[in-house]
């Protein structure tokens, strides 16, 4: 995997993976994809976010799932036949994305990757860290730790600090 | 054979004949090799060896030899044409037997009498010694020979062994055992399994007594050929460091077996089969699931007692530098904890302990006698259970904490500010600020400064907490509260709605269906059941948990009386589904504290479940 990434930054190439939420194309780089599956069903928890589909099992272990209609503000759809769970590591932990359609894995040069746009697109542009031109297409590159990191991280934080201040 | 005559009889052996052995050794190294190695015909020397040691019968027994027997004659004729006068099959000392036998390795003893004709029914005695070899370890065995017909009467293709008995070792039940012999009728052999009390009178002809190694061969040259040279040591019990990191893969792994095992079990398609055999493999698998799962389970879950044996001696040191009697209490020692946990474990509670003797309890017996308590001291040490929690508590019958003490000492040391408002709990809790010590003297096992912070650090290492309450004059308890990150729990599966939970059925006193007249509504809202002579708060899991839904009445839906830290609620569910054990899990970083679930259990349809924390329902 190392090894792999090194390569990939040698070739000055950027490797990721593309899906769509209704009509736009996102991108998370390749390494932080850890697998992806069908949609599958999760179990809700109470008194989380809505964004928050909730917890399934991944074999075996129980990882959080992220709706990203719900997340960018798009209208919840039942599930369809190309929805999937895109399975993706941040900082050692697993969480579950789930998308209308997995596209396929691109490369892109260095040179088409440029800043994100102050707007034009229909999602909070600080979760995009890069707009990446490919072929005709443009995909917003996802700052995943942005998306869920600091929102559920101060989430975490504050029930810390509630469960200290009843202790 | 020939040794078995010298064993038996009082003749000694000549060193000629000691050569005859030490060389029919070596041929049966080289012919096990042979073997081993799969090459056709028998090393050289074999037959002149095999000539030796009849000479050597010969002249012993002074006997007419039967013809020489050629070296590509094959073994079991090699038998046949034994002069072996023993009558009854050779006892073999059982009691040395279990010395060569391995951890987990069982002793059977399986007496084959084969019919007459087994050659023709295709068997022959090697084809079960090799098949035997598959799943055990042949320790000895021993054949009845009868003595040789003439040459004449002799045929090939009858048997003329009548009885075999063959002891070997292995981890085996016996059922895998006799799988051997399937193919045989049940009246040719026995098996069974040889207990260490079972002593037969030893006869002359022991296993032991000769030199092993020497023996054992010669053994298996007479018998066996398959048998296979390996030392037999005598195997000491041993132990495998393991990563528990591959531990939990492990676990996981088994957790997706379950799950699997269980969707063929509940599948209709495969239920529609409706064949013995496919029903009775899956109940197989299923057994076989079930049991590698709980030894899986097992291997990391170990008792606390060993932790709280080690704290007796603590104690007993601790009371004695400071000259205080005390006694030791242990309750809940079986409570199982994993095994990082227990090691996390060890220092802070030596720690606790030692503060506990050292400042808990008061300075000179004169001192408790004074406070209407007995002499000596009690420290009571005690794991249990709670809300999907361990809790081990130290708790000792002391003076208590002298809470203006502790304040002054913190406003001194300006760990807290003089306009902070605390509350009891929060001044407790300041002994374990670093830095912290009250003790005027400093003692030679605490009051060094490196004080309860370090309990603190320790136990919030492994995600657990420390609290202390105390009353004075009556004494404090120290409880750590540690998260089951793997513990397995015995949970209540309930519906509601369309989802299901799970209650530690450790907290649950009972569940009732309450008549109309037994539910009382206060102001308008609040509701309460009448149980017995008690009178519980109804608690509404779809409201506490926000999951909207109807709101049934108490009285169409089911009440699990609940006990908690707080006391006793009621929590109304709309049914009661069943029992399970459950594994818990972590619901992952991102909502580990969420409140009322402590975390999710993956159930048999591979969904998740999450398992409410009855600690903050109400």
């Amino acid at each position: 995997m190392e090894e792999k990434k090194a390569k990939g930054v040698g070739l000055a190439t950027n490797r990721f993976l593309t899906f769509y939420l209704e009509e736009e194309v996102y991108g998370v780089n390749i390494f932080d994809v850890k697998e992806i599956i069908a949609m599958m069903k999760t179990t809700p928890v109470p008194k989380t976010p809505p964004f928050i589909k909730g917890v399934m099992n991944l074999r075996g272990n129980i990882i959080p799932v992220v709706d990203m209609r719900v997340k960018f503000d798009m209208p919840e759809v039942e599930p369809q036949m190309y929805t999937a769970i895109v399975i993706i590591t941040i900082e050692g932990k697993n969480i579950g994305f789930i998308v209308d359609k997995v596209e396929e894995v691109v490369n892109v040069e260095n040179e088409n990757i440029s800043p994100p746009p102050e707007f034009g697109a229909s999602v909070d542009t600080k979760f995009i860290k890069n707009m990446a031109k490919q072929k005709n297409k443009v995909v917003m590159i996802l700052d995943l730790v942005a998306l869920f990191g600091e929102e559920e991280l101060s989430l975490v934080q504050n029930l810390n600090k509630t469960l200290s201040d009843k202790g | 054979m020939s040794l078995i005559f010298f064993r038996s009889s009082d003749e000694a052996p000549t060193s000629q004949h000691v050569d005859v052995f030490l060389e029919g050794v070596t041929v049966i190294k080289a012919t096990l090799l042979y073997e081993v190695e799969e090459k056709a015909g028998i090393p050289e020397g074999y037959a002149i060896c095999l000539e030796n040691i009849r000479q050597i019968l010969l002249h012993v027994e002074g006997k007419a030899e039967a013809p020489v027997a050629t070296a590509s004659k094959d073994l079991a004729q090699e038998f046949d044409n034994d002069v072996f006068e023993a009558p009854a099959v050779p006892a073999v000392d059982e009691a040395a037997l279990f010395k060569t036998l391995g951890e987990n390795e069982k002793l059977f003893k399986i007496v084959l009498t084969l019919d007459v004709d087994i050659y023709l029914r295709g068997f022959d005695h090697f084809l079960f010694f090799k098949n035997l070899l598959h799943v055990s370890r042949i320790v000895a065995s021993s054949w009845s020979v009868p003595a040789c017909e003439s040459l004449e009467a002799f045929e090939a293709d009858r048997n003329v062994i009548k009885e075999v008995v063959i002891y070997c070792a292995s981890e085996k039940m016996v059922e895998d055992i006799a799988d051997v012999f399937a193919f045989l009728e049940e009246e040719e052999f026995a098996i069974s399994l040889v207990m260490p009390a079972q002593k037969k009178d030893v006869v002359a002809e022991t296993l032991a007594q000769t030199k092993p190694s020497l023996e054992e061969k010669t053994e298996v040259k007479e018998s066996v050929k398959e048998e296979k040279n390996k030392p037999i040591a005598a195997q000491t019990k041993s132990f495998l460091k393991i990563d528990s990191l591959k531990l939990d893969e492990l676990f996981d792994s088994i957790g997706e077996l379950v799950i699997a095992q269980n969707y063929l079990g509940e599948n209709d398609k495969i239920k529609a089969i409706r064949d013995a055999e496919v029903t009775k493999t899956i109940e197989n698998l299923s057994k076989i699931t079930k049991l590698i799962q709980n030894r899986v389970m097992s291997l990391r879950m170990i008792p606390i007692r060993d932790t709280f044996e080690k704290m007796k001696r603590v104690a007993r040191d601790s009371s004695k530098k400071v000259n205080k009697p005390i006694r030791l209490v242990l309750e809940g020692e079986e409570t199982e904890i994993d095994k990082t946990m227990v090691e996390a474990l060890s220092d802070p509670l030596i720690h606790i302990i030692r503060n506990s003797i050292d400042h808990g309890i008061e300075a000179s017996p004169a001192d408790r006698i004074k406070a209407g308590k007995e002499e000596e001291g009690v420290v009571t040490l005690s794991a249990y259970h709670r809300g999907g929690n361990i809790i081990i508590e130290v708790r000792d019958d002391g003076r208590g904490i002298n809470k203006q003490k502790v304040y002054q000492k913190a406003l001194e040391r300006g760990i807290i500010n003089a306009n902070d408002e605390l509350s009891d709990a929060q001044i407790y809790n300041l002994i374990m600020q670093p830095g912290f010590s009250t003790a005027d003297v400093i003692s030679d096992i605490s009051g060094r400064g490196v004080g309860l912070d370090v309990v603190r650090n320790a136990i919030e290492g492994v995600r657990g907490k420390v609290d202390v309450v105390s009353s004075e004059g009556l004494g404090s308890t120290f409880s750590i509260v540690l998260p089951l990150t793997l513990a397995i729990i015995d949970g209540m599966i309930v519906r509601l709605g369309d989802k299901i939970f799970i209650i530690p059925t450790l907290s649950i006193l009972e569940s009732f269906r309450p008549s109309q007249e037994n539910v009382h509504i206060a102001g308008g809202k609040e509701e309460f059941v009448q149980l017995r002579t008690e009178l519980l708060p109804i608690v509404r899991l779809n409201k506490t948990l926000e999951l909207g839904g109807e709101m049934p009445h108490p009285w169409e839906s089911t009440l699990v009386c609940i006990e908690n830290q707080k006391g006793k609620f009621a929590l109304l569910v709309d049914e009661l589904v069943g029992r399970q054990q459950v594994v818990i899990k972590t619901l992952g970083e991102f909502f580990a504290q969420t409140e009322g679930v402590s975390g999710g259990a993956v159930m048999g349809n591979g969904e998740v479940a999450l398992i409410l924390n009855v600690e903050e329902l109400y």
